[in-house]
């Protein structure tokens, strides 16, 4: 049977590079499913995320979409510096540079809604580390929408306080750590 | 998470869009939806609107409910020097080109509160060419053009545009550019002269003047591909030959159907110029 | 116990009377059974009674009947009638005594039925017994026996039945009364005990009652005693209540003590008394309050001081009896005697003095009272100190709030900081998280450059190690090929000599053979010999062991020496030898003439080596570039295959391993040539074609003169050039013109991955006299194109690898490609590709006549694009456009012009395609005469660039615009714009450019009501100006133009003849709304028509205008036709 590809939309802010890092490692080359990775960056400031991350994955490039870029399956995407990045109903990536969203832009908050929005049951949310309470909404609406929720177990991550907010406000979520996770992810392939 | 948490359907913001279009003649069905729900949505919870009926009774009975709708719907986030990569290029790619030009022209399309239609008169004041550049810089709303009139920055922010200016690559004294009173900086008129605010709504207006450049960052991706391929017609047909179109870093004519008539000058900062 | 005797006597009584009963019962049954009894043996009597008197009566009548029959006297019958008579009740009665016996019942019915039978005999006999005989008697007797017999058996049987009944019941009757008198006996016997027992017990309780008794006077004696107590507790207690009470409701210490003091006078029935408290700060007591107590008295006594201060040092209350007048003295109005008695009781909190209660008394104080005083000490002593805590807590409190106040003012304050503060903070911690994402980035960033870093280190360190060696090995190769060498040639020398004198065989001692063989050995050890100085010289020069020694050299020296070395070799091979010098060549060089002559000689050995008899080896130096000068060899021999080409410079490589056998050589000579080149600073080039010969050129500079450490080598320069061509596959299926390409031709690149149509436009540009070049995919298609600079280009769109589209957009992008004319030749859509700077268009499949009108318009194309472009500087002295000229711009001829007339003149004259008028500073006198140009030249008009170098004014603008669209100021990329502009008028396919879109279509029904009417046309936008002007022109309208609201007002206040006004809204200085009003209110003219034009579709945007003045609105951009309609609306 044909793997139904999957969004996985990954959020995450201080101490979850490494984690991200991790899970690019245990990405397979023939994946189907498509992987957003959205992370609290300084604005204004240029930034070698992307090739940080694809060093970790060679066979996968990371892509910073530009507006309207079509999404396409499989990929590795990175949410652009100072913009809030949505998905349009045609699988088509939009920008968004309207106010920051708890202090944040991108916001992982906007990213999840919005993929939850799009994607329903095939959406998988991933939060990692962090020192905010952002996801946490998202990560409602990911499970309101009957996608699956995972969030980092607080005792593996560097900041615990965006999973602990987390996983107090969505008590279905997953929490795994991080070495999970990555098998999680790499085990979507089947 | 008890809290209710308001949502509406495509169809039903089809239909207040419409109803806005028939009521007020600003016509938002081209706009890119995730971002317009999500705005949408977020102004629904702030007035502590439930239903898509509710909202649609309210915004077509009262004009302030709607211009309050307006603000809230459309973007009016702006700084000045944002990614100073970009001005550097604007600096180093495309002033010295517009030098050849005894008049230029500049449009900022959306300027909103005009932050970077004061950091451009920077830029060409240091370039010496302000005296003889003329600034059409418009926005859908009333509201933020008044505001870019009055040019009044307030002072904690001036410190981030500051350090905007030096990554930019700014030599001179940021302070000479603006009188600081309060809490308030106001930028200098000198500067603001040749600034000429006015409202155009990009969906529905047309071309009004012939331009060596037009600045339209990060409008259009609140733009459907439609109305985007309609924008970048519109500022096609109002260049000059060799006129420049400078775009959000993350906007692309890649996936626009007007892309060949356009030569890349710097893909990373999203600078074209007319070649066709 | 009581209860327990209670039970026991109930339970005897009880039993006592069971028992009675019992034997009660007992005897009325055996006397009921005792009078049944009776009764039985009575009814049995009576049975046997009528048995006998039955058979009496029987027996009578048995005897009356004999006596009759004996007789028959009548008189003897009369027994048995009496008998007759009274035997029917007899039995009768009979029955019913038996009726319980079943037995007698059966019996007396066999009775009954005897009876009757003997009767009913006797009946049958009848009453006359005279006829009786004695048989008949006789007869009659026996029967009558028998009868009475079975009669009298019967009655036997009863009567012995009946007598075993009435001896039976007797001896019943008998046991069941000796049964009777047992129970009664036993009953009596019980009851009897019963009492007794009973009895005792009441005894037994009796006593115990007593004592009982005895007991309870004795403690109710104690219990009075008990409530005498009581009684006084409870006086102690209702004090204690009182003073409790007292203690209440009072909130300073003062009020307490007082109504605790008169309480406690009043409840003790004391007649004076005092309360002082202790202040444990000056450590003193002080009255607090007081009763009866006269005012003139000692108001504080330290401790120990006095009766009070001693009292108070004890914590257990004083009683000082015997008090006299002088001790103390209290008064009333009746009464002034001497106290007798006085007590202090002091208050203590542990063991803290808290005050001291005083009391006076004319009685003794009981203990009663004393134990009062004790009992409320404690209370009293809390109380006090709790209303003095009270007190304290009070004032505390009204400090604290006071305090508070204050306190809740610097909270509100400090509430909106903080607030501040943690919205600062949260900012500052999303910056902060933001910081160590960035952190975190570069962490990884530098992680990875780190491992970068040591892999290039490492690498580097292998590279200086491997280069050391090499340095290391390649001095040792050289040194040892260098003494190696010698060390060979010194033995061969001897070897060479004396095969040289074998061979000569001055003894003539050797066959013909031997002297073969002598000068075999002597050409083998003559080509060892070459090799050997080969390696020597490579090796030298490897090892950077050579010099190069830089002298004048003439030219025609070098020539003429080789043409001398090399003629005897011609000759030998029958050879055309040529050797020539370009006249253009300088005379001398400045070179190490050996070096060059030792590649020439090199190379032309070669060329001598490979070419047969009758070939051609030639040796032609000319000039290369100015400072250049190239010595070519070319010869007509092998040839060396394209694959071979890029190797045959290095060492020992030859085009063929086979080349060495049948050519000889070394296969060192490129290698040292190649080497010896580079010493001299130059390039070797090769052209060759397999079977055909190879041409070597050597390039050195003329003046070798600052030969210095750089290196020039050639084989790096060549692999640039392979990788060049090495990036795409050169198609090699359709032979072309790209070898055969000389400067002047016309070149056509063909781009086409169909081969057969491909071959079809080559043989056809072939025709037309093109050099084709045929490139079948995309890629190869943009090298040709950057190789060769075509003329022109063929191109289909649908290609493999970089398809059409891309590739036009590549040409159009690219500054040396831009303005080669490219016409298409494909099955894709038009529309689209004509758009995008195409010449022409040319859709497959196509006929023989499309493509020949394709090649005349390519020709026509072509043979046009030699530009003419006249520069006009107005300002003669300033030539800003020199350097332009200087520029290699492709056909473009520049012609010169410094005043208006010779400019006329000139353009009269002949054709120019575009105008550069160079008009500086002088901006007014360029508008002027260029405008007079125009004049001249209507209704022509040229193409105009406006250059000049001085700002002019946003007015002046349009102006100059009216002349020029394309005007440029100087500026340091002013050049690069002005070629640009020149090429986009002379190269691009001229869109004709919708001048902001405006349709002029026709004018239906010109009725002329717009002619000689003067419209003013408010707009910044010089193109809508323009466009206007046009139109309204065309309908003979005068037109004057503004650029703004404040140019409009000015004109109209000095053109009243203006009858209609366009308006633009968005324009500077003063934008149309403001303008409209202005021309309204200041200029009073309400009446003038005022068209607004506009941008803006919305539909506020519309009244708007009408309120601002507008008569009518039209929107951008504008329909020309509408425009002129609604203007006659307005204008009639």
């Amino acid at each position: 049977m044909r793997v139904q590809p999957k969004m996985i939309v990954i959020g995450g802010s201080a101490g979850s590079v490494p984690v991200i890092l991790e899970i690019m490692k245990a990405i397979p080359d023939k994946f189907p499913h498509t992987v957003v990775i959205v992370i609290h960056r300084q604005r204004n400031v240029s930034s070698e995320m992307a090739t940080v991350l694809s060093i970790a994955n060679e066979r996968k490039p990371i892509v910073e979409p530009d507006d309207k870029e079509p999404i396409k399956t499989g990929c590795i995407y990175l949410a652009p510096q100072n913009y809030h990045l949505l998905i349009e109903d045609d699988h088509t990536f939009s920008l968004d540079y309207s106010e920051a969203i708890k202090y944040s832009r991108p916001s992982i908050d906007v990213s999840f809604e919005s993929v939850a929005r799009v994607f329903g049951e095939n959406a998988c949310a991933i939060l990692l580390s962090g020192a905010n309470s952002d996801g946490t909404e998202g990560l409602h609406s990911i499970i309101e929408n009957k996608g699956t929720a995972i969030v980092q177990d607080p005792t593996s991550a560097a900041y615990p306080a965006m999973p602990m907010a987390a996983i107090a406000a969505n008590k279905s979520s997953l929490v795994f750590k991080p070495i999970e996770i990555a098998k999680f992810v790499a085990d979507l392939q089947q | 998470m008890a809290k209710q948490i308001p949502d509406i359907t495509n169809d039903e913001l089809e239909d207040i869009l419409c109803s806005i279009f028939d009521t007020y003649g600003y016509d938002f069905s081209a706009y890119a939806r995730a971002s317009m729900h999500r705005r949408v949505v977020k102004y629904m919870e702030d007035i502590n609107c439930s239903t898509a009926r509710d909202l649609k009774y309210q915004i077509i009975n009262s004009t302030e409910v709607f211009n309050y709708f307006l603000q809230r719907i459309t973007v009016n986030v702006t700084e000045m020097f944002r990614d100073p990569d970009f001005y550097k290029a604007m600096k180093e790619q495309v002033l010295p080109m517009l030098a050849s030009y005894p008049i230029i022209k500049i449009w900022h399309a959306g300027c909103s509160t005009g932050e970077e239609v004061f950091s451009m008169c920077i830029l060409l004041h240091e370039a010496n060419l302000l005296e003889r550049t003329r600034i059409y810089a418009t926005d859908i709303n009333p509201l933020n053009l008044e505001k870019a009139k009055h040019a009044i920055i307030p002072l904690d922010v001036m410190k981030e545009y500051t350090i905007n200016y030096f990554k930019m690559g700014g030599t001179n004294d940021f302070a000479n550019y603006y009188t600081a009173k309060y809490d308030n900086a106001i930028i200098s008129l000198d500067l603001r002269k040749n600034i000429l605010f006015s409202q155009h709504n990009l969906v529905t207006d047309e071309v009004f003047n012939e331009f060596q450049l037009i600045c339209c960052r990060n409008v259009m991706i609140y733009f459907n591909h439609q109305l985007q391929n309609r924008v970048i017609k519109l500022f096609h047909e109002s260049l000059s030959s060799f006129g420049y179109l400078a775009l959000g870093v993350k906007e692309s004519l890649l996936f626009s159907e007007m892309r060949p008539k356009f030569e890349v000058i710097n893909r990373n900062q999203k600078i074209f110029r007319r070649s066709i | 116990m009581k209860n327990n005797i209670r039970t026991r006597l109930y339970v005897g009584f009880t039993v006592a009377i069971v028992l009675v009963l019992g034997v009660g019962i007992i005897s009325l049954i055996t006397f009921r059974k005792q009078h049944n009894d009776a009764a039985m043996i009575k009814q049995a009597y009576e049975v046997l009674n009528h048995l006998e008197t039955c058979q009496k009566a029987l027996i009578d009548m048995e005897t009356g009947r004999r006596g009759f029959r004996s007789t028959n006297d009548q008189r003897f019958l009369e027994p048995y009638f009496n008998g007759l008579q009274s035997i029917r009740p007899i039995l009768q009665e009979l029955q019913l005594s038996v009726k319980d016996s079943q037995v007698q019942s059966s019996y007396f019915y066999q009775l009954q039925a005897s009876i009757d039978d003997i009767l009913s005999f006797w009946v049958s006999l009848g009453s006359n017994a005279s006829g009786y005989t004695k048989e008949r008697i006789a007869e009659i007797m026996v029967l009558e026996k028998q009868k009475m017999d079975s009669i009298r058996s019967i009655v036997d049987k009863m009567t012995a039945l009946q007598n075993a009944l009435l001896n039976n019941k007797i001896k019943q009757n008998r046991r069941s009364v000796t049964n009777s008198i047992v129970g009664l006996a036993v009953g009596i016997a019980l009851i009897l005990l019963i009492v007794i027992v009973l009895i005792y017990l009441i005894l037994v309780e009796f006593r115990n009652r007593r004592k009982a008794e005895n007991e309870l006077q004795k403690s109710n004696k104690s219990q009075t005693s008990l409530n005498q107590e009581t009684a006084n507790k409870n006086w102690v207690l209702a004090g204690l209540a009182k003073v409790n009470d007292s203690l209440h409701n009072a909130y300073n210490s003062g009020e307490l003590t007082q109504s605790l003091l008169n309480t406690i006078v009043r409840y003790l029935n004391v007649q004076a008394g005092a309360v002082y408290l202790y202040d444990p700060n000056d450590k003193r007591l002080s009255v607090s309050a007081t009763y009866a107590i006269p005012s003139d008295f000692k108001r504080s006594f330290l401790l120990h001081e006095g009766l009070v201060g001693e009292a108070a040092s004890k914590k257990e209350p004083t009683i000082i009896t015997g008090l006299t007048r002088e001790q103390i003295v209290f008064e009333t109005a009746t009464v002034n005697a001497a106290p007798a008695v006085a007590c202090y009781m002091p208050l203590y909190i542990d063991d803290e003095l808290k005050a001291v209660i005083e009391l006076l008394s004319f009685e003794q104080f009981d203990e009663q009272r004393v134990e009062l005083l004790k009992v409320t000490a404690n209370n009293i002593s809390v109380a006090i100190n709790s209303v003095e805590s009270n007190q304290k807590v009070i004032q505390l409190l009204s400090q604290v709030q006071e305090q508070k106040e204050i306190l809740e003012n610097q909270q509100e304050e400090l509430r909106q900081t903080n607030e501040e503060l943690s919205l600062q903070a949260e900012v500052l911690q999303a910056s902060e998280e933001e910081l160590r994402v960035q952190e975190e980035e570069l962490r990884q960033i530098n992680a990875e450059l780190e491992e970068k870093n040591q892999a290039i280190e490492s690498a580097r360190a292998a590279v200086t190690m491997k280069a050391k060696e090499l340095e290391a090995t390649s001095k040792y190769k050289s040194e040892f090929l260098a003494n190696m060498s010698h060390e060979l040639r010194t033995p061969l020398n001897s070897v060479l000599i004396l095969a040289k004198l074998l061979a000569d065989n001055a003894d003539n001692n050797l066959t013909e053979k031997q002297k073969a063989h002598a000068r075999i050995i002597y050409k083998s050890g003559s080509d060892l010999l070459d090799l050997i100085n080969d390696i020597l010289d490579l090796s030298k020069i490897e090892a950077g062991k050579v010099e190069v020694n830089i002298e004048e050299v003439t030219v025609s020296n070098i020539c003429r020496d080789l043409q001398q070395l090399f003629a005897v070799v011609a000759d030998e091979k029958d050879i055309h030898f040529i050797a020539e010098v370009d006249g253009a060549v300088p005379k001398a060089i400045k070179t190490d003439k050996q070096k060059v002559e030792q590649v020439l000689k090199n190379l032309l050995s070669n060329a001598f080596k490979f070419t047969k008899k009758d070939g051609t080896v030639s040796l032609m130096i000319s000039n290369y570039s100015p400072h250049e000068i190239s010595f070519s060899v070319t010869d007509t021999g092998i040839g060396i295959p394209a694959s071979k080409q890029k190797v045959i410079f290095e060492a020992f490589q030859q085009a063929d391993m086979s080349t060495s056998r049948r050519f000889g050589g070394t296969g060192l000579g490129l290698s040292i040539t190649k080497e010896l080149v580079r010493l001299l600073k130059g390039k070797v080039e090769l052209t060759s074609e397999e079977g055909k010969g190879s041409s070597f050129k050597i390039i050195i500079p003329i003046a070798a003169l600052a030969l210095t450490e750089e290196k020039v080598n050639v084989i790096e320069e060549r692999r640039v050039e392979e990788i060049w061509l090495d990036e795409f596959d050169e198609q090699n299926i359709i032979a072309d013109d790209r070898g055969a390409i000389n400067k002047g031709d016309r070149v056509m690149l063909i781009i086409e991955d169909d081969i057969f149509f491909a071959k079809l436009v080559k043989a056809f540009a072939q025709e037309r006299g093109y050099k084709a070049i045929v490139a079948t995919n995309g890629k190869e298609g943009l090298m040709c194109a950057k190789k060769f600079l075509p003329s022109v280009i063929t191109l289909d769109m649908n290609l493999p690898g970089i398809d059409g589209w891309t590739l036009l957009q590549a040409f159009k992008n690219d500054r040396d490609l831009k303005h080669i004319p490219v016409h298409i030749i494909s099955a894709a859509e038009d529309e689209k590709i004509n758009t995008i700077g195409a010449l022409a268009y040319l859709q497959k499949p196509v006929e023989k006549e499309d493509l020949e009108k394709a090649f005349t318009l390519i020709g026509e194309y072509l043979h046009s694009s030699v530009k003419r472009v006249m520069v006009f500087s107005i300002n003669a002295g300033v030539d800003g456009l020199k350097p332009l000229f200087d520029k290699k711009v492709f056909d473009i001829q520049f012609e010169q012009v410094v005043n208006l007339a010779e400019a006329i003149s000139k353009l009269k004259s002949s054709k120019f395609d575009c105008l550069i008028a160079d008009i500086g500073t002088s901006i007014e006198q360029g508008i002027k005469e260029l405008q007079q140009l125009n004049e001249e030249l209507k209704p022509g008009k040229i193409p105009t660039i406006i250059y000049l170098d001085k700002d002019i004014s946003f007015d002046s603008e349009l102006e100059i615009k009216k002349i020029s669209s394309v005007v440029v100021r100087k500026s340091e990329t002013s050049q690069n714009r002005l070629i640009e502009e020149l090429e986009l008028f002379l190269y691009k396919v001229q869109q004709e450019r919708k001048q902001s879109k405006i349709s002029y279509i026709s004018h239906p029904g010109n009725d002329g009501s717009l002619e000689d009417k003067t419209v003013l046309v408010v707009d910044d936008d010089m193109r809508n100006v323009f466009a206007l002007s046009a139109a309204l022109e065309q309908e003979k309208m005068k037109v004057i133009t503004a650029s703004d609201g404040k140019d409009a007002l000015e004109v109209l206040k000095q053109n009243t003849q203006v009858e209609i006004v366009l308006m633009d809204l968005m324009m500077p200085e003063m934008d149309g709304y403001e303008a409209m009003q202005r021309i309204r209110n200041e200029l009073m003219l309400g009446k003038l028509p005022i068209i607004a034009l506009t941008a803006k579709a919305m539909a506020g945007d519309r009244e708007k205008c009408l309120e601002a003045g507008a008569s009518d609105y039209i929107t951008k951009p504008v329909n020309t036709a509408k425009l002129v309609s609604l203007m006659r609306v307005w204008l009639s």
